[in-house]
């Protein structure tokens, strides 16, 4: 029963009502917003922890500490302040010795991009490009040395000190000091990125195709640009590049793409999760970066994973792109409607500097136009849109449910 | 420098707040959709309220010969150096060692009686028939057998360990006076046992709805008639007040109504304002009564692993606003929220991220139900005076608005516009 809801719903489209501005600009944009992911590789080394004779010393120290009253004499109080002392000057206690611990590591991030030429250019932002070296260096800290190598450790030195049930804080103590040793020693190498298109493939996993990178620009507040390409792409949906001095305070602005909000969430199919959402609000003034780079600010919500996505004016081109949000000054946390929107013209510049023309692509245009015939309820020449689109690009994720919507009709 | 913003913010608030109830002025400008959707719908919307209770078999609980014993093994312990000598010492490791398999050191004695209340929640319904029927979210309603014990039981808990913990300690104070260290353990050894022995004898729902009559809130029992589950599965529920008749209603649309970009409507009562109190809230209760309106896109259609499909909606949600009808540009029912997804960035539930579960759905459960939705004929009349009274024909709304109000004397929105009516007339006079 809830199948035929479903269809009931998405078929329902071709109401009597004129099309909103908005179920336009999603309808025609969607074909070209694409997921797209970031994963990065990488060899996590920390050498082994060797315990120095001053740490030796510790015990003995410890016990004149017991002997004199100021802590108490039993063998686990007496750890406790031999590692919380130890703790106070890891490099004295603690040096780096061989063997080198090897683990692997893998980041992951997900943004939004978009086709600007029927061969496969895609615009997305230089902060999808990959986590850049110190947030790799803290992404290993906490994902791969805490819950791992450190954790070992921890539990390595407690063994031999013959400590057979520890209680939580002496094991914390312990985790912590080889935590801190090997924090300090750790090496992040062969770093190997690769960016990567979901294909949706109507099943729950969806095929990754590989992405060149053509050109990076500087992540926010630098132009946060980034050139990427497909391989042996031919007709291609694609967005049209706008001109965003046109663009004023007040005009409706359109951002569509991949919120890490609904892309994260397991409470939704696979198949809606790999589906772009439409977000509308005012464009709120323009703002130059501390780096001297304009950008303007919009009011319509995006999150994590919107990043690199298209800014869309109510003509369905692209003023510019999603590149980041403000935080709350008060909070200090990130909002959901102080958007950051790089101009069109910038992108338009970039792309002409690595000489790629942005095009607004045949299939486009045909099926731009048979939606507008049918959001009028022009059933059959949408039909001979549609099909065309689907013989130009064999691939289209969307046309299809059009054709059979309108057949339907 | 947090406080002074407050005040600045509640200051500038009142200012702007005032003129328009002071003079109830009627307003000349055409309406907007919103206003109109607004008007038409929220004698429709009305705050619900759900209390769970629970009686519960506790056990007293009684240490065993095995814990006796426990103390003799902590003076070897403490001869053999692994654990310091003094009492303190030597209990905390006893209770360490009970804590990790309290059914070994603690059996249950006298069982007891205990009854625990979840407190109100508060969640918004709408009123479908002339004669009660209404609809909100499952999980307004209902909560899995598991959660709720969950969660009666931790409440049960909380109340056992508290008074509990003392008492136990206290047999053990030759050895140590008890400390937060002692009574945390002492406690992880209470917890351990309770959660194994206790047992939910009954459990109870009930739900009203709140509203204000005369300046005073009054609370009108509601009976469950047919539920859905919770989010991710289809998360609607119908009600039924008991014994009313001529209620407004706001009609339902039809599945597929509503496309990516059209405008949403939420109404509802965001925010738990049932059990606040003035000193914590600087809303006054009296004025949160009223529907709170929100406006946002359609932003997609997704759906949930069961197929259950959602309508992802712009329109701002809070916690209150669950159950809550969304509405199309027509004021007619397009879905129900059922809840706010969840942001990575900010930790918490991102406020323009609202799942909606389509009408098409909500139908089907009505049917199931054997609930057909009908316009109330007070709904008829007070439609038609707003219409009336938006034109600037307040002569001819003022009868229909008194119509309504002799349909349905509880109509505050009725009452009001007549009120703004009869002042402008004054005025004009």
């Amino acid at each position: 029963m809830l199948k035929t809801l479903v269809l009931a719903v998405s078929l329902a489209a071709g109401s009597a009502q004129p099309p909103e501005t908005g179920t336009l600009v999603a309808a025609a944009s969607d074909p070209a917003v694409r997921h797209i992911y970031s994963v990065q590789t990488a060899a996590v080394t920390v050498p082994a922890p060797r315990l120095t004779k001053a740490f030796a010393k510790l015990y003995g120290r410890a016990d004149q500490q017991a002997a004199a009253g100021r802590i108490p004499a039993d063998r686990t109080s007496k750890l406790k302040w031999v590692l919380r002392t130890a703790l106070g000057d890891v490099e004295r206690y603690v040096r780096p010795a061989k063997p080198y611990r090897k683990q692997p590591m893998t980041a992951v991030n997900s943004c939004t991009g978009w086709w600007v030429t029927p061969q496969g250019h895609m615009v997305t932002a230089a902060s999808c490009l990959g986590y850049d070296g110190a947030t790799l260096r803290a992404f290993a800290v906490a994902e791969v040395l805490a819950p791992i190598v450190s954790r070992g450790d921890g539990q390595a030195f407690l063994k031999a000190a013959k400590i057979s049930k520890p209680d939580e804080g002496l094991a914390k103590l312990a985790q912590g000091l080889f935590q801190a040793f090997n924090a300090q020693h750790l090496k992040v190498s062969g770093v190997r990125s690769t960016m990567l298109l979901e294909q949706p493939t109507g099943k729950a996993r969806p095929d990754l195709k590989p992405l060149s990178v053509l050109a990076r620009g500087e992540e926010f507040p630098g132009v946060d640009f980034a050139l990427l390409k497909l391989k042996g792409a031919r007709n291609l949906p694609t967005i049209r590049l706008g001109d965003d001095a046109g663009v004023r305070i007040g005009d409706r602005l359109y951002v569509n793409g991949y919120p890490r909000t609904l892309v994260d969430s397991a409470t939704f199919s696979d198949r809606s999760r790999m589906r772009p959402l439409l977000t509308e609000g005012p464009m709120n003034g323009r703002r130059v970066t501390a780096s001297g780079v304009p950008y303007l600010q919009t009011q319509a919500p995006s999150y994590a994973g919107n990043t690199g996505g298209p800014v869309l004016t109510a003509d369905g081109r692209a003023a510019g792109m999603t590149v980041a949000v403000l935080s709350d000054p008060l909070l200090g946390e990130q909002t959901e409607t102080l958007g950051m929107v790089l101009p069109a013209s910038l992108i338009k510049q970039r792309l002409g500097a690595a000489g790629v023309r942005p095009v607004w692509s045949e299939t486009s245009r045909v099926y731009r136009a048979g939606l507008g015939d049918y959001f009028a309820g022009r059933h059959q020449a949408a039909l001979a849109k549609f099909r065309r689109v689907l013989a130009l690009d064999p691939g289209h994720l969307y046309v299809r449910e059009y054709l059979k919507a309108a057949k339907a009709r | 420098m947090l406080r002074t913003i407050a005040v600045a913010v509640s200051l500038a608030g009142t200012t702007a707040y005032l003129p328009a109830t002071v003079h109830a002025e009627v307003n000349e400008r055409p309406p907007t959709t919103a206003t109109l959707v607004a008007a038409r719908t929220e004698p429709a919307v009305h705050q619900l309220a759900a209390r769970f209770t629970a009686e519960l078999l506790v056990a007293q609980p009684q240490p065993t010969k095995a814990y006796a014993k426990l103390f003799d093994q902590a003076k070897k312990e403490a001869r053999a150096g692994r654990i310091g000598a003094d009492g303190q010492s030597r209990l905390k490791w006893v209770l360490r060692t009970a804590a990790a398999d309290p059914a070994r050191y603690v059996r249950p004695g006298k069982t007891r009686k205990v009854k625990t209340d979840l407190g109100p929640g508060s969640c918004t319904a709408w009123v479908i028939t002339p004669q009660g029927h209404l609809v909100t979210a499952a999980h307004c309603v209902e909560m899995t057998k598991s959660d709720l014990t969950a969660q009666h039981l931790t409440i049960a808990l909380l109340k056992r360990i508290e008074g509990e913990t003392d008492a136990f300690l206290k047999a053990h104070r030759e050895l140590a006076a008890p400390d937060r260290g002692l009574r945390q353990l002492a406690a992880e050894l209470l917890q351990g046992f309770h959660v194994k022995t206790m047992r939910v004898k009954s459990a109870h729902a009930a739900y009203s709805l709140v509203r204000l009559e005369k300046g005073k809130i009054r609370r009108l029992p509601v009976d469950l008639l047919t539920d859905g589950s919770p989010y991710p599965g289809p998360d609607v529920a119908v009600l039924k007040i008991r014994g009313v008749r001529n209620l407004p209603t706001v009609p339902l649309g039809r599945a597929g109504d509503v496309r990516v970009g059209d405008p949403l409507y939420v109404s509802g009562f965001p925010g738990n304002t049932i059990g606040t109190t003035l000193s914590t809230n600087p809303i006054d209760p009296k004025s949160a009564f009223k529907p709170i309106f929100t406006a946002g896109i359609h932003n997609g259609l997704i759906t949930t692993p069961k197929g259950v499909p959602y309508i992802h909606a712009q329109a701002p949600s809070y916690g209150g606003n669950s159950g809550g009808p969304v509405f199309d540009r027509h004021g007619r029912v397009a879905g129900l929220l059922s809840a706010g997804l969840r942001t990575g960035s900010i930790g918490g539930e991102a406020e323009q991220s609202s799942t909606v579960l389509p009408v098409g759905v909500i139908r089907a459960y009505l049917a199931k139900a054997g609930v057909r939705p009908v316009t109330s004929e007070t709904t008829r009349v007070y439609d038609e005076a707003l219409a009336d009274f938006f034109a600037g024909r307040y002569q001819a709304a003022l009868p229909k608005f008194r119509k309504a109000l002799a349909l349905y004397p509880a109509h505050p929105y009725a009452r009001d516009y007549i009120r703004q009516i009869t002042a402008k007339r004054g005025n004009d006079a």
